[in-house]
């Protein structure tokens, strides 16, 4: 006897009830981790990414983000979009203008990590154009996690406000160099010179161009419609997306524009352009499906193959950044545990090296072999230890918020819990 | 411990203490910036000084001895122009005003000194509730019985310099109402209120080694009074103010306290009696909370009249004074002030009403802050820069 209302036996699963659970462990491990352990949720989304992976979640998402365009590619887009736009937001350039020894920080860690990265690679016998893109792609610090791991420990002072500052630049100046070394892989890979300049152009011109209209139609919008901050969330949002959408369409790289958009947007005006706060449980979805997404996709066959290169290239990673931020400390104004909290802080890498390697491979699939074992391999590890870095560091240089500190009492959780993210008391007046 | 002796010190010198608001350059929020700016600035040649205060958001800034009220505005002028230099290198925003218009208390951090601790175990969260920031003047006084009776002789004048220097309308990012609502604070303390009428220093002496015996005091520093005597300075202290938005107008108002200071010593228009305290409550409350509008009760024939009123009356009758004193420059720009009713508070108000924002009303306090204000009232400032 058939019962055709009921649902076939056995069920056909599709993978998005797997993704959803592994978001539902994701977020349970994160919680636990923050509260339990003063650890940043971010590392436990990824550890219950790793898990998914291991047991065979793994190999549909790589599929669907190799290709560029499946619906894992969009989502990590989208959530790096809207993150990189706020962390423009978040960043004021002119601090580069009255701290002159700031903008050399950020050049001399950038420089510094790039040229050792670099000798490294061509040390164990790498070929120069490889190791170049490996040396321009770990110049950039996670931006994601920065500042999810910031706003979570409510951290301010110098080491949050650079720590943020450097990671805005230095993202910039890894997809700049990714940019102009895509062009130098055309000529290389494809012999083609034409393609070697124009290609790069297009790029870092239409990123500027396109985060330039992004930043004027966000303040055109916010001050002619005199949207109010709920609002401005939805509309927010909404942009976002169809430039995300828009900017693929025209093949243009997303992370750069979304940033320049940021840092434009307050470029416009000297008047303080808030984040909106009703974005905060929006951005928090989108970082648990960033990184449950990337740490599903891990391959350990790529750690392994990675091994110790990788494990080498984080060592002078971090000691390359902190020797540079230590050097110039002082002249910009950061104490000595200050220069040292930042220069560690710098460690994680995550989503910005995650999209530009996959990018790079969509191109140029002869590169995949050579960028897993390092970059990916090193994003893996990255992503799990880096969020703990940066909190630890906050904590070391007493940045982190007092009642969210190892050591507290329980019992101011309760006031915790009771205030809204980032600050609620602006709904009055504001 | 018993009361220093007072000191010798010049009469009528002057010496201004503000604190000041740390702000982010983001939101314009509190942050806890202070020791950062302690260590960036440079303090080479400064004739005044720079220090912390009970939260890590605050920053005092101190002349040294003043003649007049132009030598303390040069040295405000110089404190400011370190710490600003210091604050652009750190990303930080300095600002005047009588309380952080949106700050939340229990986000605020107690300074890791003895002192601080102590006073934050004593009085637990009205420390953290403290965050507000004044504005000190020291009087100096020839001799201990003289800055007494200048002393009780000056309260009937407290409500002049409440309303001319009010400027904390908001608490919490809430309207309340109060031209001064810093003044809430300041009187949350048990130990808060005035001294008591003694007139010979030997009988304060006695006063003070009671309370101390009792032990409920330890040091002068624990009494929270709107006008304290300070032996070790040789001074009296007059701490009504809310730190005010320009620095010149808190040059200004210490060159108004010499004129009334010479007026009360060399006149002796009245002799202070307990009496004339019955009304000072009531004064000081109409001055925190209607600023120049409140009402005056005048001690002496119980007459009532505007705060407004008051001022002018006074100001006219010391004008002489504040000639010797070398601050009719001073004492002139506050009549205009009074004459066309402005004060801090309401411009803070016609700011948020025309911005919407509190955030940006903050940035434009930090803009008022660094700029130079001869007429005391930033409108004008705040107009050219927003064009």
């Amino acid at each position: 006897m058939t019962e055709p209302f009921l649902p076939a036996w056995p069920p056909d699963v599709p993978p998005l009830l797997w993704f959803a659970l592994t978001l539902v462990a994701a977020a349970l491990i994160g919680e636990f981790l923050f509260h339990r352990l003063r650890l940043p949720r971010i590392s436990g989304y990824v550890l219950a990414g790793l898990l998914a992976g291991a047991v065979g979640a793994g190999d549909p998402v790589r599929a669907a983000l190799a290709t560029g365009t499946g619906w894992a590619s969009i989502v990590v887009e989208l959530a790096l979009g809207v993150l990189l736009f706020e962390l423009g937001n978040r960043v004021d350039l002119r601090w580069l203008r009255a701290n002159p020894w700031l903008l050399a920080t950020s050049v001399a860690e950038a420089s510094f990590t790039f040229a050792a990265v670099y000798l490294v690679l061509r040390a164990v016998g790498v070929p120069l154009d490889e190791a170049a893109l490996v040396a321009a792609i770990s110049m950039a610090t996670a931006p994601a996690i920065v500042m999810r791991v910031v706003a979570e420990a409510r951290a301010q002072g110098q080491v949050s406000d650079r720590l943020l500052m450097l990671a805005a630049l230095n993202s910039i100046y890894t997809i700049l160099a990714a940019q102009l070394i895509i062009g130098w892989l055309h000529h290389s890979y494809r012999s083609d010179p034409l393609s070697a300049v124009l290609h790069p152009v297009y790029l870092i011109a239409g990123a500027l161009a396109a985060g330039a209209l992004i930043a004027w139609m966000m303040r055109g919008l916010r001050t002619r419609m005199l949207l109010d901050d709920e609002h401005a969330g939805a509309v927010l949002i909404g942009l976002v997306l169809s430039a995300v959408v828009l900017l693929k369409m025209a093949n243009l790289p997303v992370l750069l524009a979304m940033l320049v958009a940021g840092l434009l947007v307050r470029r416009f005006s000297g008047r303080p352009y808030l984040w909106p706060k009703n974005l905060n449980a929006v951005t928090g979805l989108l970082v648990l499906a960033l990184f449950v997404l990337t740490g599903i996709s891990v391959q350990l066959t790529h750690v392994v193959a990675g091994g110790l290169i990788a494990l080498a290239l984080i060592a002078v990673r971090v000691g390359a950044k902190t020797a540079a931020v230590l050097l110039l400390a002082r002249p910009s104004g950061a104490s000595w545990r200050q220069g040292l909290a930042l220069g560690a802080a710098l460690t994680p890498m995550s989503g910005v090296a995650f999209v530009l390697s996959y990018d790079l491979i969509a191109v140029f699939p002869e590169l995949a072999p050579r960028l897993a074992a390092t970059v990916l391999a090193m994003v893996a590890l990255l992503e799990l230890i880096g969020p703990i870095v940066v909190r630890w560091m906050l904590d070391w240089s007493d940045e982190t918020a007092e009642h969210l500190r190892v050591g507290r009492s329980r019992s101011t959780l309760a006031h915790d819990r009771a205030r809204a993210p980032a600050s609620d008391q602006q709904s009055g007046p504001h | 411990m018993a009361l220093p002796a007072f000191a010798q010190s010049a009469a009528f010198t002057i010496g201004i203490e503000l604190e000041l608001q740390v702000v982010g350059t983001y939101e314009y929020d509190l942050v806890n910036g202070a020791a950062d700016l302690l260590r960036e600035v440079r303090t080479k040649g400064l004739a005044g000084e720079i220090k912390p205060e009970i939260t890590s958001a605050m920053i005092e800034v101190s002349t040294g001895v003043c003649g007049d009220c132009d030598t303390a505005a040069a040295q405000l002028r110089e404190l400011r122009q370190r710490l600003l230099a210091a604050a652009r290198k750190l990303n930080l925003g300095l600002c005047g005003g009588g309380t952080h218009p949106f700050q939340v208390w229990h986000e605020r951090r107690i300074v890791d000194a003895p002192r601080f601790r102590q006073l934050s175990d004593l009085y637990g969260y009205l420390m953290k509730q403290f965050t507000v920031f004044g504005q000190h003047i020291h009087l100096g006084c020839a001799d201990a019985d003289g800055a007494l009776r200048l002393l009780h002789s000056l309260g009937r004048y407290v409500p002049h310099f409440i309303a001319l220097a009010a400027c904390s309308p908001f608490v919490q990012g809430a309207d309340t109402g109060f031209q001064s609502a810093r003044l809430n604070s300041v009187t949350a303390f048990p130990l808060a209120g005035r001294a008591p009428c003694l007139l010979a220093w030997r009988e304060f002496e006695e006063y003070f080694a009671k309370m101390t015996r009792t032990g409920v005091v330890a040091s002068m520093k624990d009494f929270y009074w709107d006008i304290r005597p300070k032996p070790e300075y040789g001074t009296i202290e007059l701490r009504v103010m809310d730190t005010p938005l320009t620095l010149d107008k808190a040059a200004a108002l210490a060159g108004y306290l010499q004129a009334l200071a010479r007026h009360l010593e060399i006149e002796r228009p009245f002799a202070p009696r307990e009496d004339d305290y019955l009304v000072y409550s009531f004064n000081r409350f109409q001055a925190s909370r209607f600023g120049l509008r409140g009402t005056f009760v005048d001690p002496h024939t119980g007459e009532q009249r505007s705060l407004h009123d008051d001022l002018i009356a006074t100001l006219a009758r010391v004008e002489a004074h504040a000639i010797d004193a070398r601050a009719d420059q001073a004492c002139l720009a506050l009549l205009r002030l009074v004459h066309g009713d402005g004060s801090d508070a309401d411009w803070l108000r016609d700011r948020l009403a025309r911005e919407g924002s509190l955030s940006e009303v903050v940035r434009q306090q930090c803009e008022v802050w660094a700029s130079d204000c001869p007429q005391l009232a930033p409108a004008a400032v705040a107009g050219e820069a927003r064009a």
